[in-house]
């Protein structure tokens, strides 16, 4: 049938067909709909975000901006001044959990076990742990919000080896 | 037969041309997409945020904006109005009445300075 189609047409006109302008067409639409697409995706960084936090908060303790011997009467407030985080963001869109571990009681085999906090806080938005554990272990689950968890081994000035978990989230919008 | 090749030469350049306007056709619509307002507006918004995030106190940060600068004069704007910071926020605009907003946790005293084509952000300790 198409053979036939382009044998009966003269030299030229063939390219003209009807075959070649579908072709274009589907082109067209190609490109369109990818350029549309790209358009209005939505580019989520709310995890990048979240791993400065992460890094943010570990490089002030592992830096030694807190004395060892305080870590169990530290306020949640005082670190993030030190830090330099504004507490009202990230009491308002956030959540943030941070925990010091004596590295004796941390397993370190694949990932960080750890028992036993020498220090716990949590701030901001409660619920969003859970959120992010259904999303990220159960269901895909996109309006839900995104986290960040990052472990890092680090010396005090008195020689004492910690490890400080920090867990952050941030609501989606 | 002289007609014929005439006519066979006639219609390959009308194809070549025909094709060739397609092709600009939609090489133009990409370029015009891709480099359309919104999305400058977003990529410089997050980026200076995730600067302002990542930055220590007495560092300034240098951004070469000329990109959105240049689509800023196109739009009629003026480069000190393309980019705002303010309560903990960066707007970001390449035409009047637009604009794209990413908020940065950094608690410090964050200024802008516009040079040329740099975006100049001063970082320091909040007084």
């Amino acid at each position: 049938m198409t053979r036939n189609l382009f044998r009966s047409k003269k030299a030229g006109e063939k390219y003209l067909s009807l075959w070649w302008v579908l072709c274009l067409f589907i082109i067209l639409v190609g490109i369109t709909s990818g350029v549309v697409l790209f358009s209005v995706s939505k580019v989520n960084l709310n995890e990048m975000e979240l791993n400065i936090l992460n890094k943010k908060i570990i490089s002030c303790f592992s830096d030694n901006n807190f004395e060892e011997n305080s870590y169990a009467t530290l306020n949640i407030e005082n670190i993030l001044e030190k830090c330099g985080i504004s507490s009202k963001i990230i009491n308002e869109n956030y959540y943030l959990k941070i925990e010091i571990f004596k590295s004796s009681s941390c397993e370190i085999g694949g990932s960080y076990v750890c028992n036993n906090p020498v220090y716990f806080k949590e701030t901001g938005i409660s619920g969003i742990e859970t959120q992010c554990r259904i999303k990220y272990a159960i269901i895909k689950a996109e309006k839900y919000p995104d986290c960040s968890e990052s472990y890092f081994k680090f010396k005090t000035f008195l020689n004492n080896e910690y490890v400080i978990h920090v867990f952050s989230g941030r609501k989606n919008e | 037969m002289k007609n014929k090749r005439g006519s066979i030469l006639y219609e390959s350049i009308l194809y070549f041309l025909l094709n060739i306007l397609f092709l600009a056709i939609m090489l133009f619509f990409i370029y015009t997409s891709t480099r359309s307002s919104a999305v400058y507006e977003r990529a410089y918004s997050a980026n200076l945020a995730f600067m302002i995030d990542q930055a220590k106190p007495k560092m300034n940060i240098y951004v070469d904006a000329e990109e959105i600068f240049n689509i800023a004069k196109k739009n009629k704007l003026d480069v000190k109005d393309v980019f705002e910071i303010s309560n903990n926020k960066v707007v970001a605009r390449a035409e009047k009445g637009s604009g794209h907003s990413r908020e940065f946790f950094s608690n410090y005293d964050v200024k802008l300075k516009i040079q040329g084509n740099y975006a100049i952000i001063s970082i320091e300790d909040k007084k």
